[in-house]
């Protein structure tokens, strides 16, 4: 563990954050641009659906990085509950408004592409109503975290909310989809996802990888925002009582 | 009597003679169902169909309407304080405190229903699946509710951000809450949802106290 | 100009891809703006508050912010002689 607690002082985070960054903010910048690249000017219309499905390369990778970004927030949440990492904390209380922001384009494009393919732009299918509670967690949360200024009980009270969510969506997707399937025998949903080629999966594969790096950016530009938010704030504290 | 049996005693005898928070959520439970007819029409058959779902959803609100009372009167005169010093741990008087919400809120809410099932035109034999479905429930909503009140116990009007908290927890009760009395209706059977309920009630009860012990230990010290 | 218009059309769908690429790439572009504003801001606001008295006013947030998690500066050897 001690290795592990040199990047507990906020100090480490950012003097090594600050090598990684450049880097990181690089590789989203190509691995975003040759994604989108490839997504609207090489890859093929899908067979059935046409351009339409050109919607999946952002659609997936946002509902992938709208969950991931759940979990990295619940692991944060543990690490800073049982070690008292305030590196962690900070992890945790940055994540969450990408993590939202991820979910509600993961809705919208979901929307966008149900329209021309299903007639609609909303169904009560599994995975989108799940996905729709687990927006409504993020913005708990937030909202959480937003009302209690007091930096100790803000991330303390996080945490525990953020791991009574990681507990319960498991069992809010399982009754969901248990929902769903009594209600709808056929989804529309399931009957006819668009056949992936090679040259589909490359630029879904870049703006999955994109994506995800540019958590990893946002995320650290997010947690040294936040570190230098807090010092400001505590040192307006002292000042105010001379 | 045990310090368990004390504290729920003394909670169930305050939320009785406060004429407080018990009363008031069964009024606004009957209330609530009564604005569906006014909304939807006075269409019986259509009523019938969706009687499950307004029920469940009139009780989960009326047990949310108490919850933020739930620690906030003891936290503001300092007998949580006291509590956490008690022999009794702190994860069972959050226990017995969520029994005696139930008891005052979620048990007559289970009893009435079946008179709130007359006027939506619910099928009568579907009654005892009704009362035992909010039986199996009503219990989860309390102590889910426990944690989004130990939570918010020092926020000053934490109301809405406790109900914006809890409500999307208490989607798999209300799943298998409703989806329990359209079995019984549609003759597809109520048995695996109930068992499914009664998973999720000890699941709640094994878990729940220690998440509320918690958050209420972070706003004492 | 008709590969271009016909490109822009995406085959009738123009409706639903454009506005779906433009919603997730202005959202993912917008957080980033609004992070680094509000970054700079905040740095410029901690140089000032230092600037007024370093020595005390570091030593004492450093101290102070120990329990609420976040250590004084980075730089806490370069304050102290």
């Amino acid at each position: 563990m001690a290795g592990l607690h040199r990047f507990a002082n906020p100090g480490t985070f950012v003097r090594i954050s600050a090598k990684v960054l450049p880097w990181l903010a690089g590789l989203t910048a190509i691995l975003i641009g040759v994604g989108l690249y490839q997504a609207l000017l090489v890859a093929p219309p899908e067979a059935y659906q046409g351009n339409v499905a050109r919607i999946m390369y952002l659609h997936v990778p946002s509902a992938w990085n709208a969950m991931m970004i759940y979990g990295a927030m619940a692991v944060a949440s543990a690490t800073w509950l049982i070690w008292k990492h305030p590196v962690a904390d900070v992890a945790a209380q940055a994540s969450a408004p990408i993590g939202a922001m991820f979910t509600l384009t993961a809705l919208l494009t979901g929307s966008l592409w149900g329209k021309p393919t299903w007639g609609t732009f909303w169904v009560w299918d599994a995975r989108i109503t799940s996905v729709t509670i687990m927006l409504f967690i993020y913005f708990g949360y937030i909202a959480l975290r937003a009302a209690i200024e007091d930096g100790e009980r803000s991330a303390k009270a996080g945490a525990i909310l953020a791991l009574v969510g990681s507990v319960n969506l498991p069992i809010i997707h399982y009754s969901v989809v248990w929902w769903n399937t009594l209600h709808q025998p056929a989804s529309v949903l399931r009957a006819g996802g668009p056949a992936i080629v090679a040259s589909m999966l490359v630029p879904l594969l870049l703006l999955a990888c994109g994506f995800t790096t540019y958590y990893l950016t946002l995320l650290i530009w997010r947690m040294q925002r936040e570190i230098v938010g807090r010092r400001v704030r505590s040192l307006r504290v002292l000042q105010a009582q001379g | 009597m045990s310090a368990f049996g004390q504290i729920v005693g003394r909670d169930v005898r305050l939320a009785l003679r406060q004429g407080g928070g018990s009363y008031w959520a069964l009024i606004f439970f009957v209330l609530t169902v009564t604005m569906f007819p006014l909304s939807v029409g006075p269409d019986m058959q259509l009523l019938g169909r969706i009687a499950p779902g307004i029920l469940w959803v009139a009780a989960v609100l009326a047990a949310m309407l108490s919850l933020d009372r739930l620690f906030q009167a003891d936290y503001e005169d300092g007998t949580l304080e006291l509590l956490t010093l008690a022999p009794l741990s702190l994860e069972l008087t959050v226990l017995a405190k969520c029994l005696a919400h139930w008891i005052t809120t979620g048990l007559p809410l289970a009893i009435l229903s079946p008179l709130l099932g007359i006027l939506l035109n619910l099928d009568a034999s579907a009654y005892p699946v009704l009362v035992l479905s909010l039986l199996l429930g009503t219990p989860v909503l309390s102590m889910i509710g426990g944690i989004g009140a130990a939570l918010t116990v020092g926020i000053r009007r934490g109301g809405v951000l406790l109900s914006l908290l809890v409500l999307p927890l208490y989607v798999p009760t209300l799943v298998f809450g409703v989806l329990a009395i359209q079995g019984h209706i549609d003759a597809t059977g109520a048995r695996p949802h109930l068992f499914l309920l009664s998973a999720v009630l000890l699941a709640a009860t094994a878990l729940s106290p220690w998440a509320s012990a918690a958050a209420l230990r972070l706003n004492i010290e | 100009m008709d590969a271009i218009s016909d490109y822009l059309a995406m085959g009738g769908f123009a409706a639903y891809v454009w506005p779906a690429y433009v919603i997730t790439v202005g959202a993912m572009v917008g957080m980033i703006v609004v992070t680094l504003r509000d970054l700079r801001r905040d740095r410029k606001a901690l140089a000032e508050l230092e600037a007024q008295n370093p020595m005390r006013n570091a030593r004492r947030a450093a101290r102070a912010t120990q329990t609420t998690g976040i250590a004084g500066p980075e730089g806490d050897d370069r304050i102290d002689p």
